[in-house]
This record gives structure tokens, sequence and C-alpha cells, in this order.
């Protein structure tokens, strides 16, 4: 016999491990068992079959490491038990009140998935979806739309001014100009987009937010299909049983304008801490569209007539998620754009 | 504006409480914003739409009133004893600049008594929250709130000459205001002054050397018209703004000039004694013809989507004020007053007629034809990107376009002329509109390293602004990620994907090239400019730790930014689907030992040499550092993957093409097979 005991006892070692790291799964491991534990003819019964036949003075030494080797193993084998089949392999069931592994996802932004539902309320009605550029004229933002630089109305339309010439938008209307400019009648189109105005920045103010515009124009369009179209779109994003109530208002670019209300989404407009008591909740202006206007675009007043509104998508966002400041929108902490 | 609901009852007789009242005015276009109680009195605070200057002043409102109760408006007449002598006898007034100043009224009454006020004016002032001076100076805010038309009273006697001149101010002329405050004015403002200098800004507020005290006993009381943009310019250079400034600058009316001259007067009359003199100065250019509108019935009808009859549309207008002039079966012609300068057209009528019938009896109908709407490819192309990238493990982000310069400048991997600046930007430090979106992705880092986030993935599909040669400034959609997180190598294994992800979604992108290049803003070894055949697509790369540190990282992100215009130019890859294999293919991998500086890329290249009609697949596996490797070198694995679609391949066949195959690879490369 050219091999000591203890180098026996190394290879049966080394052996066993590199079984136990070969195992591909449950089975492997079983048979590893057998092939090394296994009470008639596992590799460690032969070693203790040997251990018997040794001279009195080695058996000492040699019992030691046999009886290490059985209980490294006898370990190691659990550990791979456990490690690799789980509850289910150790006859324990499976504990089905464990939480998951969460699975990363990522988010949508909130802004785009309140984009995404407009234009799908929208869209159900005929809406395309159109967009136009952030960087525009005097004569979009302002000229065309009843706006003249002198008149009063101008003060809630502070802008942007580049260098370059041109000017920030200041809300999505200038791109209204842009549709008519480029064909004629019929037009049925919502645009949404990015506008600035020079507000300081608050928990509600933010001088780069973004609106919903909506425009439609043709030979039969009333004030009456105004209020069925945003009765209807206000039905589709805050649900069914919500109503609209509009009042007068002033819009350069509208004639005859209004505010537009909701009924109020938290209380069914019994009137609470959010509507203020009121029921209602201002949402959007809205309005016919002003010969102007027309007249600017190069459709006839006389023929077409056509209504035009413009919602706040922040405002629209943190109504209906309770969202309780502006400036977490472009922040982009995790923590929140995680809970859309 | 705030409106006394006492006080309005002078004028209209009605029993509303405060809170039904506010519902009616906002229901007819004056949203109440708030309301308080002042001495027993509720008050009213009322948004007053621009275009409504007769708003201003609690006539106006109880006209709304009165039209949408159905009831009359009453207007207290001003009736004047008329004094012995004439007011031209006493003072001149001299207009130089008629443009500015189209109508200017003076009264002088002489003999008052300055005392208090009377109790009742007192508080009707207080109710507008303003406290009493005496009583000529109360009369004349007394007259602004009741009619929006502002006035002024001098002591007549400390003006020079007793004479007033209204022109635009001398360069470096000064003049010390009521509320004491000194203007130094430049040539532009329009002035009321008197032989020694000025003694009123105009329209915006008085001067104190002719300023009504105690000891006054004579006054000269102004009742004008002032171009509105005139005192717009010269209430916001001082940032002075006042009752006057606020009702001028929304213009007034013709009319209202004269009876507001004639009312204060009467009172002063009545409540400070003395006389005032016969007659008044009225200098003006030429007084505005009345204007004449016409509304046809049926145009009211077509727009508001209801019959609304003549009867209705009339009674609203001429309860309004307004005059019928001529009237046939299609329309009527109406006669404008002057206090509604906002009414100069058909729609301005039918507007009216709108508001007072109720935009909530107007009914919600529509005949609306059925649309399709018409999709656009980008909205279409960023829908698909947004879902698959979200489902990736990334999040949307949303971020400011405006950017400080350093920030914008720091990186940026598009070629634009020059900075697109914002001149008045919101920020001093932000004021550049940004060139690339990844100093904002950087932001996003930074708040959320803040936050303790270890590991983040988000990307966003914002706009940037390159300058064109010519001026312009061109705004270009981009796709941009981030990927943060202990492994920067899994950074880049998760923005490859990404971007395979984004150009798979494209036709014809299989010519993505990956030219790896030391971007200045990138770490040395770690980026690469990315090209779709030879066009510029974008870049890949590890933040560098100048910028980490310029950035306040902790951290060098992994970061991509690609042309999203450009892959949107080439269309949806939504081809036709492909038939199924009918055979099965056969696999072999290949695991070659060679130089660390071999790529990826001129691996795939060398395969691409051999021509081989069976070939179907070639797919990376992975790469493997170690002992057995040798120094210097790597393991690369990949697959490759044969198929006919006419037999199943025999081992033979597929070991000979399989055989040149790696031959070539091998022998070009100068790699070894790893056992």
């Amino acid at each position: 016999m050219s091999q000591s005991f203890a180098e026996q006892v190394e290879d049966v070692r080394a052996a066993a491990l590199e079984a136990l790291d070969a195992a591909a799964g449950p089975e492997d491991v079983e048979k590893a068992r057998v092939e090394f534990m296994g009470r008639s003819r596992g590799r460690l019964k032969d070693l203790m079959g040997l251990l018997r036949k040794l001279p009195a003075e080695e058996k000492k030494t040699a019992g030691r490491l046999v009886n290490q080797l059985k209980k490294q193993l006898t370990e190691a084998f659990e550990v791979q038990k456990k490690g690799r089949s789980g509850a289910l392999a150790a006859g324990a069931g499976v504990d089905l009140t464990q939480p998951a592994a969460r699975l990363e996802v990522g988010h949508v932004h909130p802004l785009t998935q309140t984009f995404e539902e407009l234009q799908e309320v929208f869209g159900s009605l005929g809406f395309s979806c159109v967009e136009g550029p952030e960087i525009e004229t005097e004569h979009h933002n302002f000229d065309a739309l009843n706006i003249p630089s002198d008149h009063p109305a101008r003060d809630s339309f502070d802008t942007f001014f580049l260098d370059s010439g041109g000017l920030l938008r200041s809300h999505t209307s200038p791109t209204q100009i842009r549709v008519m400019e480029s064909g004629p009648p019929p037009v049925r189109v919502i645009v949404p987009g990015r506008v600035y105005r020079p507000d300081a920045v608050d928990a509600t103010h933010h001088y780069c937010f973004h609106q919903c515009e909506g425009l439609m124009v043709d030979e039969d369009i009333s004030f009456a299909d105004l209020k069925a179209v945003l009765n209807m779109a206000m039905e589709g994003v805050f649900g069914p049983g919500t109503r609209t109530r509009f009042r007068p208002s002033f819009f350069p670019f509208t004639e005859p304008s209004a505010e537009v209300d909701v009924s109020c989404i938290f209380c069914g407009a019994e009137g609470c801490r959010i509507c203020k008591r009121t029921g209602w909740i201002e949402l959007l202006g809205a309005g016919m569209v002003d010969p102007a206007v027309f007249e600017a675009v190069g459709y006839d007043p006389e023929r077409y007539t056509g209504f035009a509104f413009g919602i706040g998508v922040e405002r629209l966002a943190m109504l209906k998620y309770q969202i309780p400041d502006i400036r977490m929108f472009t922040d982009n902490d995790l923590r929140f754009l995680e809970q859309f | 504006m705030k409106a006394s609901l006492e006080w309005l009852k002078e004028y209209v007789d009605f029993d509303l409480g405060a809170e039904e009242l506010a519902e009616k005015l906002t229901m007819v276009g004056f949203p109440c914003e708030g309301l308080e109680q002042v001495g027993g009195d509720a008050v009213l605070e009322l948004e007053v739409p621009s275009n409504r200057p007769d708003c201003q002043g609690m006539i106006g409102l109880a006209r709304e009133v009165a039209v949408a109760l159905g009831k009359d408006l009453k207007v207290p007449d001003a009736p004047l004893e008329k004094g012995s002598t004439a007011t031209s006898s006493l003072a001149g007034v001299s207009v130089e600049d008629q443009e500015l100043c189209p109508r200017y009224i003076a009264r002088v009454i002489s003999g008052v008594k300055i005392g208090p006020s009377p109790e009742w004016m007192q508080r009707r002032l207080a109710s507008m929250g303003l406290r009493s001076l005496n009583n000529v100076v109360d009369i004349t805010n007394y007259v602004l709130f009741e009619t929006g038309q502002p006035l002024h009273a001098f002591d007549y006697d400390l003006l020079g000459g007793n004479s007033i001149i209204v022109r635009r101010s001398k360069p470096g002329e000064a003049l010390q205001l009521l509320d004491e405050t000194k203007v130094k004015l430049d040539g532009s403002e329009l002035l009321i002054a008197d032989e020694t200098g000025g003694v009123a800004l105009a329209g915006v507020m008085g001067g104190a050397r002719t300023e009504v005290h105690s000891g006054t006993t004579n006054v000269l009381l102004e009742s004008a018209s002032f171009m509105a943009t005139a005192i717009r310019r010269t209430s916001r250079k001082f940032g002075i703004t006042t009752e006057s400034s606020y009702r001028f600058e929304r213009t007034t009316g013709w009319d209202g000039v004269e009876y507001a001259s004639r009312r204060a007067a009467a009172l002063i009359q009545e409540l400070a004694g003395g006389t005032v003199a016969a007659g008044s100065i009225d200098v003006f250019a030429e007084p505005p013809g009345q204007r004449q509108v016409t509304v046809r019935y049926w145009r009211v009808d077509k727009l508001l989507g209801q019959r609304m009859g003549k009867h209705v549309i009339r009674r609203i207008l001429m309860d309004l004020g307004l005059e019928s002039a001529y009237e046939s079966g299609e329309g009527i012609t109406l006669l404008i007053p002057h206090f509604r300068p906002d009414l100069t057209r058909e729609i301005d009528l039918i507007e009216e007629v709108a508001r007072h019938y109720g935009y909530d009896r107007i009914p919600a109908q529509t005949g609306l034809d059925v649309r399709l709407p018409v999709k656009s490819p980008a909205d279409d192309a960023c829908r698909r990107l947004r879902s698959r990238l979200s489902h990736m493990g990334f999040s949307e982000t949303v971020t400011v376009s405006v950017l400080s310069r350093e920030q914008a400048e720091a990186i940026c991997p598009w070629r634009s002329a020059r900075p697109a600046l914002v001149t008045n930007p919101p920020r001093a430090d932000r004021n550049m509109l940004r060139p690339s979106l990844l100093p904002s992705l950087l932001e996003v880092r930074r708040v959320n390293q803040a936050a303790g986030r270890a590991e983040l993935s988000v990307f966003d599909l914002g706009r940037a602004y390159l300058a064109r040669p010519d001026g312009s400034v061109e705004e270009r959609r981009l796709l941009s990620a981030l990927d943060d997180g202990s492994d920067a190598e899994a950074s880049f294994g998760r923005l490859r994907a990404v971007l395979e992800t984004a150009t798979d979604l494209f036709k014809d992108t299989r010519d993505l090239r990956v030219d790896t290049s030391d971007l200045p803003y990138m770490r040395p070894g770690e980026s690469a400019r990315l090209f779709l055949g030879n066009e510029f697509l974008g870049v890949l790369g590890r933040l560098n730790d100048e910028l980490r540190g310029a950035f306040d990282l902790r951290t060098s992100p992994t970061m991509l930014e690609i042309d999203l215009e450009m892959l949107i130019g080439r269309g949806l890859a939504r081809g036709q689907v492909a038939a199924l294999p009918r055979f099965p293919g056969v696999r072999r991998d290949v695991a070659l030992v060679l130089d660390e500086a071999v790529r990826w890329a001129q691996v795939a290249e060398c395969v691409s040499e051999v021509p081989c009609e069976l070939r179907q697949d070639v797919e990376f596996l992975n790469v493997y550092r170690g002992k057995q490797a040798g120094a210097g070198r790597k393991s690369l694995a990949f697959s490759v993957t044969y198929r006919s679609a006419e037999r199943t391949l025999t081992d033979e066949e597929v070991n000979e093409v399989h055989g040149s195959l790696v031959e070539h690879v091998t022998g070009k490369l100068g790699a070894e097979l790893r056992a």
C-alpha cells in the first residue's frame, strides 16, 4: 500500500468537496451524499473499516482525522441541502407569508402619466396630439393671440427672452396658431408641452411647468359643444359623475371666455378642505376662439367657429394624487417617482 | 377690488346676503376671493377682469348686480349750486401733451372748512381699507371708489399762478410725493405742474408741496383722463402702485371724468361747505365718438349653441346701459356707453349675453362627429421606449431645461454654435438652455445621493437646445440614461442594454457602431462615441473625477445620451413577422484566449468576414480573466448557431464550416482555443 492513511483521508475530503461544488441540483447532492456518507458502502465507511485494521499506536491520531472529516462533510452536505433545495426539500412546506424579493421595475414619471391619460381621453373624442416648439416668436406667443404689447393682459404673461431673439413660450397656445397656420379647418387637436414664466419657485409655482392645450374648429362649433366636450373629458379623467361649472372670465384669445371648475373629487362636491368648502375646484381656462385670432391665421371668422381650452398639468396631477409641492416633479427623488 | 355690501345697496335695491351675492357675482364673471366683516358691513374681495375698468368702481359693480338680479340701478345725481364767480377767472389749465392727457377738468371750491368727514363716509372708506384723513381728501377717495375715476384735490392757494400745466417732466427734475418719497424724473413721465414746478406725478400720486392740509380754504379739484400705457410705465418705473394708478392703467371712461368731478364738488359743498365756482375748465382734444355695434340674433344662437330669442338678447344689453340705435328683424345696432371700452365687436356683445343669460343655462350638448386621432411617430416611439425602459428597471425623470452655464458647458456631446442664453433668467446662476440632458441627470443623481440612495437607474426623454450657425435654436429630443451603483461594469452592462433596446425599436439600426474614444468629460478609457453607420448617434461613458467633484457626487455614474430624433427618423421597426424555423439549429460555443486589447467588435467583424450561408446568429457569451488565461490575456466565449431552411444539418456539415470559421478567427486575432 503506497498511500498513508492520512493521505487517503485527504483524498476523500477533496473528492467529496469537489463533488459538492460540481453539483448542479438536489439530485447531484444526494448522489454525492450516498457516495461519501452512505451507511453501507460510503467512502467514509470504507475509511472506518481501514481504521480498524491499523496498529494500536496509530489508531488514536487516525481516529481523530476521520472524525474531523465526518463532521466537516456532514456540515457541508447540510449547508448544500438547505441552500440548494430550500424549504420544499427540507420537507417543511413553503412559507407563503414571506414577502417576495423585490423585482426592480422602473417608473414612468407622473407628469407623463397625466399627459398620457389626457391624450387617451381626448383621443377617444377624436383629438390628435400635436407638439410645438418651446422657443417661440412674439407673433405666435402674443400678437396672433390678440395680446397686443401694451395690453394689461400681458402682465399675466410675463416671459423669458433669449439673447438670440425669440422667447420661451409662456403658454402652449402659440401651437394653436401654428396648427391653424399649417392648414384649413376642421381642426381637433390637443397640445401637450412645457412652458415657462418668470415666477418665483414655491410649493405651487415653478418657472418651468407643463400645460395641455386643446383646440377644435369647424363650421358649427358652439359653446354648447365646448361644455359637452369638457364635461366628457373631465369625467374621463376624474371618473363618472364628475361635473363641471363654467364661469365667465377674460382671456384675450377667447370670447366668451370661461374658468372651468370641476366638482370636488375628494368630497363628492360636499365641501372639504381641498375645495375650500365650495365643492368646486378651479381647474382650467376655456372659451370660444376670438374672431381676431381667426383673422390672424387667415380663417374666415364668419364661416368658422371653435373653442380652445388649457389645462395646467402639474395642477391636475397635484390634485389627482394629492402631491403637496410642485418641486417634487422636477426633483426626481426616486422615493417620489417609485410611488407611480 | 373690494366691494361693500351696504354700499352696493345704495345703488340697487336687493336683500341678498353676502354669500349669495358672492355666488351671483362669481357666476357673472367676478369671482369672490374672500369675504370679511368690517364694522358690521360685509366686504367682498372681487377679482375684476382686466378688460372691465368700469367695475373698478361701486357703480359699475352695482350695474352688474342690477342686471343679474333684474333690478334697477340708481345713480346718485350731483346737483351743484352755482357760484357767482366763473372757474375760468380763478384758475388756468393748459395741457401740453393731449395724447397723454386727453381730458382734464378742473373745478375750484372756495371757502371750504377742513375737518373730519362724517361718520358714514369714514365707515365706507374703512370698509375699503382706507383711513380717514380729512373731509376733502376723503371725498376724493370716496368718489374714486364709487365711480372708479381717480381724483386729486390741490390746495388752490399753494398752486403757483393758480394754474395747472399738464406736461412731460424735464430731465433731472425732482418731485417730493405725498408719502415723502422723492422721485427723480427723466423727461418721459407725465407731470402735473404749476408755474414753479411739479405738483403731482400724473395719475400716480400727488405732490407734498400743494397737499390739502388743515389750514386749506380753497381747493382745486382735478378729474382727468390719462393714457393707460403712460401711467403704467411710470408706475412700473418707480415701483409705485396706488388706487389711482391701478385704475388709470386699465383706462377710465370719458364721461366718468365729468360725472366724478361734479359728484365730488357737490359732496365737498355739502360736507365741507364752501362755494363751487360756476362751470368748470374742461380741456380736451376731441371727444371720442359714440361707438355703434350690431349684433345678429342668429349669430348669438349659432355661437352659443342655444336659441336665445331676441327679447332675452335685447333685455340683457339694454340693462347693461347700451342704447338701441337701430333694429331690424335680423338684429339690433347698439350705442356703446363710454364706460364700456371693451365692447367693440359683435362677439363682445355675444359674450355679454352669454354671461348674463348664465353659462350654466347653456346646455352641454354636442353632435361631435366621429374621427380617428392622428398618431405621431415621435409620440409613438416615446411611449414604446418608456414602456420598455421602465420594465427594465429604469425610472423616467422630467428635468428643468435651464442650467447654469458651468453645468451646461461641462458636458455637451452635441455640436452647438453658441450657448442659448435667457436674458432675464429665473436665477442669475441659471441662464442657459441646456445643450444636453446629462447635467440634468447628474443633478438628479445628487438629489438621490442626498436621499441616501446607493443605486440609481433613470432615463429622460427631454429636449436639448442647440444653436445653429445662423443663430436660431434647434430643439432636439434626446434619450439620456444614467446608471450608478457599486459595480461600474454592471452599470455599463445596463446602459448597453438600454442602448440596444432603444436601437432595436427602430428600423435599420443594425449598423450601430461603438467607437472607444476618450471623451473629455468621461474617465479615460471608459467612454465611447456611438454611430449608426457614419452618423453620430451619441455617447456612452463614465463621468470623470473632476466633474464628479464639480457636481458634488461621491460616485462616478455611467451615462448614455443618444439622438432620439435620428432614431425616430428611421421609423419604428414594425415589419412583417418572419416564419418560424422548421429545422433545428446547431449551436457551437467557441472560447478563445486572446490579447486584452482585442475588442468584441473586432471578433464579431472577424467572424462576419467568413462567408457562410448556414450561419444564422453569433452571440457574445462572456469574458473570463484569470490564471488559466495568463497575464495580459483574456478568455472570450461566444456561440455560433447554424441552421438551414431546407433540412436538418448533419454534424459533419457543421464541423466543416465551423472549423474554417475558428481557423480564420484564431489565425487573424492571434488567439488560441481554450481547452
